[in-house]
Protein backbone atom coordinates (compact mmCIF):
# COMPACT_ATOMS: atom_id res chain seq x y z
CA UNK A 1 0.00 0.00 0.00
CA UNK A 2 1.67 3.17 -1.13
CA UNK A 3 -1.28 5.52 -1.36
CA UNK A 4 -0.39 6.55 -4.88
CA UNK A 5 -3.12 7.98 -7.06
CA UNK A 6 -2.53 5.58 -9.91
CA UNK A 7 -3.00 2.54 -7.67
CA UNK A 8 -6.19 4.00 -6.24
CA UNK A 9 -7.50 4.63 -9.73
CA UNK A 10 -6.60 1.08 -10.72
CA UNK A 11 -8.66 -0.29 -7.82
CA UNK A 12 -11.66 1.80 -8.82
CA UNK A 13 -11.34 0.91 -12.50
CA UNK A 14 -11.33 -2.77 -11.56
CA UNK A 15 -14.54 -2.08 -9.61
CA UNK A 16 -16.07 -0.45 -12.70
CA UNK A 17 -15.10 -3.40 -14.88
CA UNK A 18 -16.55 -5.90 -12.41
CA UNK A 19 -19.86 -4.05 -12.21
CA UNK A 20 -19.97 -3.73 -16.00
CA UNK A 21 -19.51 -7.50 -16.33
CA UNK A 22 -22.33 -7.98 -13.85
CA UNK A 23 -24.53 -5.68 -15.93
CA UNK A 24 -23.73 -7.72 -19.04
CA UNK A 25 -24.86 -10.93 -17.36
CA UNK A 26 -28.03 -9.23 -16.10
CA UNK A 27 -28.73 -8.03 -19.65
CA UNK A 28 -28.29 -11.59 -20.86
CA UNK A 29 -30.76 -12.82 -18.25
CA UNK A 30 -33.38 -10.21 -19.10
CA UNK A 31 -32.97 -10.77 -22.83
CA UNK A 32 -33.54 -14.48 -22.33
CA UNK A 33 -36.45 -14.15 -19.92
CA UNK A 34 -38.72 -15.94 -22.42
CA UNK A 35 -36.25 -18.25 -24.13
CA UNK A 36 -37.96 -21.60 -23.91
CA UNK A 37 -36.47 -24.83 -25.19
CA UNK A 38 -36.88 -25.48 -28.92
CA UNK A 39 -38.14 -29.03 -28.29
CA UNK A 40 -40.52 -30.49 -25.66
CA UNK A 41 -37.76 -32.53 -23.98
CA UNK A 42 -35.23 -29.68 -23.87
CA UNK A 43 -34.53 -27.24 -21.04
CA UNK A 44 -35.11 -23.48 -21.25
CA UNK A 45 -32.50 -20.77 -20.60
CA UNK A 46 -31.03 -20.99 -17.10
CA UNK A 47 -30.43 -17.80 -15.16
CA UNK A 48 -26.77 -16.84 -14.57
CA UNK A 49 -25.36 -15.24 -11.44
CA UNK A 50 -22.08 -13.33 -11.11
CA UNK A 51 -19.91 -13.73 -8.03
CA UNK A 52 -17.07 -11.38 -7.18
CA UNK A 53 -13.71 -12.16 -5.66
CA UNK A 54 -10.33 -10.54 -5.21
CA UNK A 55 -7.13 -11.10 -7.09
CA UNK A 56 -3.67 -9.77 -6.38
CA UNK A 57 -2.41 -7.35 -8.99
CA UNK A 58 1.33 -7.85 -9.07
CA UNK A 59 2.32 -4.55 -10.64
CA UNK A 60 0.66 -2.48 -7.92
CA UNK A 61 0.81 -5.07 -5.13
CA UNK A 62 -2.80 -4.59 -4.19
CA UNK A 63 -5.94 -6.72 -4.40
CA UNK A 64 -8.27 -5.86 -7.23
CA UNK A 65 -11.87 -6.94 -7.51
CA UNK A 66 -12.56 -9.45 -10.27
CA UNK A 67 -15.51 -11.43 -11.52
CA UNK A 68 -14.68 -14.74 -9.87
CA UNK A 69 -17.28 -16.92 -11.44
CA UNK A 70 -20.44 -16.85 -13.48
CA UNK A 71 -22.59 -19.57 -11.97
CA UNK A 72 -25.92 -20.96 -13.01
CA UNK A 73 -28.96 -20.49 -10.86
CA UNK A 74 -30.13 -24.00 -9.95
CA UNK A 75 -33.66 -23.02 -8.97
CA UNK A 76 -36.68 -24.72 -10.55
CA UNK A 77 -38.13 -23.65 -13.87
CA UNK A 78 -41.67 -22.29 -13.65
CA UNK A 79 -44.28 -24.25 -15.65
CA UNK A 80 -46.93 -22.55 -17.71
CA UNK A 81 -49.97 -24.20 -19.27
CA UNK A 82 -49.71 -23.48 -22.99
CA UNK A 83 -50.91 -26.48 -24.98
CA UNK A 84 -50.38 -24.83 -28.36
CA UNK A 85 -46.72 -24.03 -27.67
CA UNK A 86 -44.22 -25.99 -29.84
CA UNK A 87 -42.23 -27.09 -26.77
CA UNK A 88 -45.22 -28.05 -24.62
CA UNK A 89 -45.05 -31.51 -23.04
CA UNK A 90 -47.78 -34.19 -23.27
CA UNK A 91 -49.86 -32.44 -20.56
CA UNK A 92 -49.60 -29.06 -22.29
CA UNK A 93 -47.07 -27.48 -19.92
CA UNK A 94 -44.06 -25.45 -21.04
CA UNK A 95 -40.93 -24.92 -18.92
CA UNK A 96 -39.95 -21.25 -18.73
CA UNK A 97 -36.55 -19.79 -17.80
CA UNK A 98 -36.03 -19.24 -14.06
CA UNK A 99 -35.54 -15.52 -14.70
CA UNK A 100 -37.58 -13.13 -12.62
CA UNK A 101 -37.57 -9.72 -14.32
CA UNK A 102 -38.22 -7.96 -11.02
CA UNK A 103 -35.19 -9.59 -9.38
CA UNK A 104 -33.04 -8.75 -12.41
CA UNK A 105 -34.16 -5.13 -12.37
CA UNK A 106 -33.31 -4.83 -8.69
CA UNK A 107 -29.93 -6.41 -9.33
CA UNK A 108 -29.35 -3.99 -12.18
CA UNK A 109 -30.11 -1.03 -9.91
CA UNK A 110 -27.66 -2.36 -7.33
CA UNK A 111 -24.98 -2.76 -10.00
CA UNK A 112 -25.66 0.76 -11.23
CA UNK A 113 -25.35 2.16 -7.73
CA UNK A 114 -22.02 0.42 -7.19
CA UNK A 115 -20.80 1.59 -10.59
CA UNK A 116 -21.65 5.19 -9.75
CA UNK A 117 -19.96 4.89 -6.36
CA UNK A 118 -16.75 3.79 -8.08
CA UNK A 119 -17.04 6.70 -10.52
CA UNK A 120 -17.40 9.08 -7.59
CA UNK A 121 -14.26 7.72 -6.01
CA UNK A 122 -12.36 8.22 -9.27
CA UNK A 123 -13.65 11.78 -9.52
CA UNK A 124 -12.61 12.51 -5.95
CA UNK A 125 -9.18 11.03 -6.58
CA UNK A 126 -8.74 13.15 -9.70
CA UNK A 127 -9.68 16.23 -7.72
CA UNK A 128 -7.07 15.38 -5.10
CA UNK A 129 -4.40 14.86 -7.75
CA UNK A 130 -5.35 18.15 -9.39
CA UNK A 131 -5.02 19.97 -6.05
CA UNK A 132 -1.54 18.57 -5.63
CA UNK A 133 -0.55 19.69 -9.10
CA UNK A 134 -2.03 23.14 -8.37
CA UNK A 135 0.55 23.53 -5.60
CA UNK A 136 3.12 24.04 -8.33
CA UNK A 137 1.36 27.27 -9.24
CA UNK A 138 1.37 28.58 -5.70
CA UNK B 1 17.35 23.29 5.85
CA UNK B 2 14.98 21.76 3.37
CA UNK B 3 11.39 22.77 3.02
CA UNK B 4 10.22 19.68 4.88
CA UNK B 5 12.35 20.82 7.80
CA UNK B 6 9.64 23.35 8.57
CA UNK B 7 7.35 21.78 11.12
CA UNK B 8 4.06 22.91 9.69
CA UNK B 9 4.91 21.97 6.12
CA UNK B 10 6.20 18.55 7.13
CA UNK B 11 3.07 17.92 9.19
CA UNK B 12 0.90 18.88 6.24
CA UNK B 13 2.93 16.52 4.08
CA UNK B 14 2.31 13.67 6.51
CA UNK B 15 -1.36 14.39 6.70
CA UNK B 16 -1.56 14.47 2.89
CA UNK B 17 0.22 11.10 2.74
CA UNK B 18 -2.25 9.76 5.24
CA UNK B 19 -5.22 11.12 3.26
CA UNK B 20 -3.93 9.57 0.03
CA UNK B 21 -3.47 6.21 1.76
CA UNK B 22 -6.95 6.46 3.22
CA UNK B 23 -8.56 7.27 -0.08
CA UNK B 24 -6.89 4.19 -1.52
CA UNK B 25 -8.42 2.03 1.21
CA UNK B 26 -11.81 3.64 0.69
CA UNK B 27 -11.61 2.98 -3.05
CA UNK B 28 -10.93 -0.65 -2.24
CA UNK B 29 -14.00 -0.76 -0.01
CA UNK B 30 -16.20 0.75 -2.71
CA UNK B 31 -14.82 -1.55 -5.41
CA UNK B 32 -15.59 -4.53 -3.16
CA UNK B 33 -19.07 -3.36 -2.22
CA UNK B 34 -20.47 -6.62 -3.66
CA UNK B 35 -17.69 -9.09 -2.89
CA UNK B 36 -18.96 -11.84 -0.57
CA UNK B 37 -17.27 -11.89 2.82
CA UNK B 38 -15.37 -8.64 2.28
CA UNK B 39 -14.64 -6.77 5.51
CA UNK B 40 -14.59 -2.98 5.49
CA UNK B 41 -11.20 -1.41 6.16
CA UNK B 42 -10.15 2.01 7.33
CA UNK B 43 -7.09 3.70 8.78
CA UNK B 44 -6.64 4.72 12.36
CA UNK B 45 -7.37 8.43 12.68
CA UNK B 46 -4.46 10.72 11.94
CA UNK B 47 -2.94 11.90 15.16
CA UNK B 48 -0.31 14.56 15.43
CA UNK B 49 1.19 13.21 18.65
CA UNK B 50 1.52 9.71 17.21
CA UNK B 51 3.23 11.20 14.17
CA UNK B 52 5.66 13.08 16.31
CA UNK B 53 6.35 10.11 18.55
CA UNK B 54 6.72 7.79 15.60
CA UNK B 55 9.36 9.96 13.97
CA UNK B 56 12.67 9.50 15.71
CA UNK B 57 15.11 12.30 15.09
CA UNK B 58 17.69 10.28 13.21
CA UNK B 59 20.62 12.09 11.73
CA UNK B 60 22.79 10.62 9.03
CA UNK B 61 26.40 10.05 9.96
CA UNK B 62 28.68 12.17 7.84
CA UNK B 63 32.38 12.08 7.24
CA UNK B 64 32.65 15.48 5.65
CA UNK B 65 31.00 18.80 6.33
CA UNK B 66 29.85 18.88 2.71
CA UNK B 67 27.57 15.90 3.19
CA UNK B 68 23.87 16.33 3.59
CA UNK B 69 23.06 15.63 7.21
CA UNK B 70 19.43 16.53 7.17
CA UNK B 71 17.42 13.95 9.06
CA UNK B 72 15.57 11.66 6.70
CA UNK B 73 11.91 12.22 6.39
CA UNK B 74 10.28 9.45 8.37
CA UNK B 75 6.89 8.94 6.84
CA UNK B 76 4.28 7.79 9.26
CA UNK B 77 3.12 4.41 8.09
CA UNK B 78 -0.66 4.56 8.10
CA UNK B 79 -2.06 1.93 10.43
CA UNK B 80 -5.18 -0.09 9.70
CA UNK B 81 -7.88 0.24 12.31
CA UNK B 82 -8.79 -3.17 13.71
CA UNK B 83 -11.94 -2.27 15.62
CA UNK B 84 -14.13 -0.56 13.12
CA UNK B 85 -17.79 -0.29 14.05
CA UNK B 86 -19.78 -2.51 11.71
CA UNK B 87 -22.65 -0.54 10.21
CA UNK B 88 -24.22 -3.32 8.22
CA UNK B 89 -23.54 -6.88 7.15
CA UNK B 90 -25.34 -8.38 4.18
CA UNK B 91 -26.29 -12.10 4.12
CA UNK B 92 -23.18 -12.91 2.04
CA UNK B 93 -20.93 -11.52 4.78
CA UNK B 94 -20.12 -8.23 3.03
CA UNK B 95 -19.76 -5.33 5.44
CA UNK B 96 -19.52 -2.41 3.03
CA UNK B 97 -22.11 0.32 3.32
CA UNK B 98 -21.79 2.47 0.21
CA UNK B 99 -23.35 5.53 1.88
CA UNK B 100 -20.86 5.28 4.70
CA UNK B 101 -17.95 4.97 2.30
CA UNK B 102 -19.08 7.86 0.13
CA UNK B 103 -19.26 10.11 3.18
CA UNK B 104 -15.72 9.12 4.07
CA UNK B 105 -14.54 9.68 0.49
CA UNK B 106 -16.05 13.18 0.49
CA UNK B 107 -14.49 13.90 3.89
CA UNK B 108 -11.10 12.78 2.67
CA UNK B 109 -11.38 14.97 -0.42
CA UNK B 110 -12.33 18.00 1.64
CA UNK B 111 -9.53 17.50 4.12
CA UNK B 112 -7.13 17.09 1.23
CA UNK B 113 -8.24 20.44 -0.17
CA UNK B 114 -7.84 22.03 3.24
CA UNK B 115 -4.32 20.69 3.49
CA UNK B 116 -3.24 21.82 0.03
CA UNK B 117 -4.74 25.26 0.67
CA UNK B 118 -2.91 25.47 3.99
CA UNK B 119 0.30 24.49 2.25
CA UNK B 120 -0.21 27.13 -0.39
CA UNK B 121 -1.00 29.77 2.22
CA UNK B 122 2.09 28.88 4.21
CA UNK B 123 4.23 29.16 1.09
CA UNK B 124 2.80 32.55 0.24
CA UNK B 125 3.51 33.70 3.79
CA UNK B 126 7.09 32.56 3.40
CA UNK B 127 7.29 34.45 0.12
CA UNK B 128 6.01 37.56 1.83
CA UNK B 129 8.67 37.07 4.48
CA UNK B 130 11.44 36.89 1.91
CA UNK B 131 9.96 39.87 0.13
CA UNK B 132 8.63 38.52 -3.11
CA UNK B 133 5.12 39.76 -2.62
CA UNK B 134 3.26 36.52 -2.14
CA UNK B 135 0.54 38.34 -0.19
CA UNK B 136 -1.68 38.56 -3.24
CA UNK B 137 -2.18 34.78 -3.33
Amino acid sequence: MDGSFSTTQKISYAGLAAQAARMRVIAENIANADSTAPTPDGLPYRRQVVTFGQQLDETSGTDLVKVKDIKQDGSEFPRKYMPGHPSADADGYVLYPNVNSLVETMDMRAAQRSYEANLNVIENERMMAARSIDLLRA
Amino acid sequence: MSMSGLTLLSQIEKKVDWLAARSQILSKNVANADTPGYRTQDLKPFSLTRTLQGAPALALASTSSGHITDSPRVSQVPVLDDNLPITETSPDGNQVSIEDQMTKVADTGMEYQTMTNLYRKQLSMLKTAIGRGGASA
